[in-house]
């Protein structure tokens, strides 16, 4: 167990010391900016022709995006599979929910693909690929996250506090929405970071349905952007020079120190609703 | 499973419901505030009356809506049944919050006190269970640092701060040591002179300590009703039971 466990460990700092060694040496303005000046390029005062900035704002953009759309659906799914379905709607449900996990991004991006060819000839002549429709797939993708994070985090709330509630006059719903879901937060926030990881890191699903090599910065919903995973994997197939090379280590690098940001903030969420719920001060911060 | 039980428990007396385990105890002692229909599958026929001195009230709806004698006894909902019957159970169930929060948030949602009140109340609730004087400067750190008699003391407090009319306990000392069991049984006599109290209790001696009114349940039914001035042993009673 021990070998094992050493074995992830290594794996992990193997990969974190080489995206470190290759990406770090390429971190500057240039990578960011290229040779536009930074703060006109932060504050679109100027256009961005190169470096990564676009890209990395356009993940954000994706990432957010697909979170208002993901957010309250798949942790309202959780809660009535949790607290509200029959069991033969559970089971319907848990089956949906199982099959839609299994489905691979790059078929989720063929369907959103497939959607647009179909508006095109139908509803929409104008529809195209864009954030939206990439960030409507992505939502697709993690919702299974979501949802079986937030069931399993309500269904872990011990019955006997549910019982003391109800024997207290507590109705069902406020049992499930002032009990059990402030007890379930710390579940239900770990499936929203795996979601947005999970959104921010996907290729398959984005190179379909809207990100592009060269966009600038993320203008509408219905426009096409750059993203750092696809930028990653355009710029390895099709570098030329070394400098291309280091900007692919240098947004792969971004990328990783994006979602070490989102498990940080994660972590600060559930240690600020334990201090505030909870009236406990965080053993970390004793 | 209960079948053809037919009981009465008299006002600001402690009644003791002692068996064997699976005999029914706290099936019936469930049935008072309708916590079995908490469990899927369960079913009840016939009726609970509760009786507050003026009004009678029926606590289960009746199916059979031209029932005069269920016409004459205002029907009461649950959050008033559970409202005016409170609980204590075996193991102490805290929320995960703060001491203060535990009594304060059944009685915001549930008692829909002032929030003026709500301090008062909460002091009120953890004097009546002896508490105040050990935890008063502690309100707002996590319940779940009490004591296990602390915490079943608080779970009382929770209960007696919506000001119920009866109290169930749910063998409310089998977790706890001795001493605290010793203040929980000294705790519940003070109460039973405002309180009706109907507990379960797997002490015979316990029982024989605490309970006016003692009945034994065997099998899903009562066998036997006791006085306490019948004074029966503890041997005499372990071989009803």
């Amino acid at each position: 167990m021990g070998f094992s466990a050493l074995l992830v460990l290594g794996c992990i700092a193997t990969l974190v010391f080489f995206l470190l060694s290759k990406g770090w040496p390429a971190w500057n303005t240039q990578l960011f900016f290229g040779n536009t000046n930074p703060l006109d390029a932060i504050l679109g005062r100027a256009p961005l022709w190169e470096g990564i900035w676009s890209a990395f704002m356009g993940t954000l953009c994706l990432i957010a995006a697909t979170m208002a759309l993901v957010l309250l659906p798949g942790i309202g799914c959780g809660i009535f599979l949790a607290e509200y379905a029959s069991p033969a709607w559970n089971k319907r449900l848990s089956t949906a929910i199982d099959l839609l996990a299994g489905a691979p991004s790059i078929v989720m991006g063929l369907f959103g693909f497939t959607l647009i060819l179909f508006l095109r000839r139908t509803f929409l002549p104008e529809a195209n690929t864009c954030l939206l429709l990439a960030a409507g797939c992505l939502s697709l993708l993690v919702t299974p996250v979501l949802v079986v994070n937030t069931r399993e985090a309500l269904e872990a709330v011990p019955r006997s506090i549910k019982l003391a509630a109800s024997s207290l006059g507590f109705s069902k719903n406020q049992i499930v929405f002032r009990v059990a879901l402030p007890m379930a937060v710390g579940g239900i926030v770990s499936g929203a970071i795996l979601a947005m990881g999970r959104s921010a890191e996907d290729t398959a699903v984005i190179m379909l349905t809207g990100a592009v090599a060269n966009a600038g910065l993320p203008s509408s919903l219905l426009a096409k952007f750059e993203a750092l995973p696809f930028t990653i994997y355009y710029t390895m197939a099709h570098y030329q020079t070394q400098e291309e090379l280091n900007l692919a280590f240098g947004a792969a690098l971004l990328l990783l120190l994006l979602a070490t940001v989102m498990v940080i903030l994660a972590k600060g969420l559930e240690l600020g609703h334990q201090y505030f719920w909870q009236g406990e001060v965080p053993s970390v911060l004793q | 499973m209960l079948h053809d039980i037919t009981v009465q428990f008299l006002r600001h007396n402690i009644s003791v419901l002692v068996g064997r385990s699976g005999s029914g105890k706290t099936t019936l002692l469930r049935s008072i505030n309708r916590l079995n229909e908490e469990f899927d599958g369960c079913t009840t026929k016939g009726q609970v009356y509760f009786s507050t001195g003026d009004k009678c009230h029926a606590l289960y709806p009746d199916p059979d809506q031209h029932n005069l004698t269920h016409q004459k006894h205002d029907p009461l909902s649950l959050t008033k049944l559970r409202l005016q019957v409170g609980m204590l159970f075996q193991t102490p169930n805290v929320f995960p919050v703060s001491v203060y929060k535990n009594i304060a948030l059944p009685l915001a949602l549930v008692g829909h006190c002032p929030k003026a009140e709500v301090q008062e109340r909460v002091r009120q609730a953890l004097q009546l269970v002896g508490l105040w004087t050990e935890i008063q400067d502690s309100l707002h750190k996590s319940a779940h640092r009490l004591s296990g008699g602390q915490q079943q003391r608080l779970c009382l407090a929770r209960a007696l701060a919506l000001r119920p009319e009866v109290l169930l306990l749910d063998e409310p000392t089998a977790s706890l040591d001795v001493h605290a069991s010793r203040h929980i049984e000294d705790l519940l006599i003070s109460l039973a002179e405002k309180y009706t109290i109907i507990m379960v209790s797997h002490s015979l001696t316990q029982a024989r300590r605490l309970g006016q009114k003692i009945m034994v349940c065997t099998q899903g039914e009562i066998t036997h009703h006791l006085d306490k001035h019948e004074q029966l042993s503890t041997q005499e009673l372990e071989a009803l039971v």
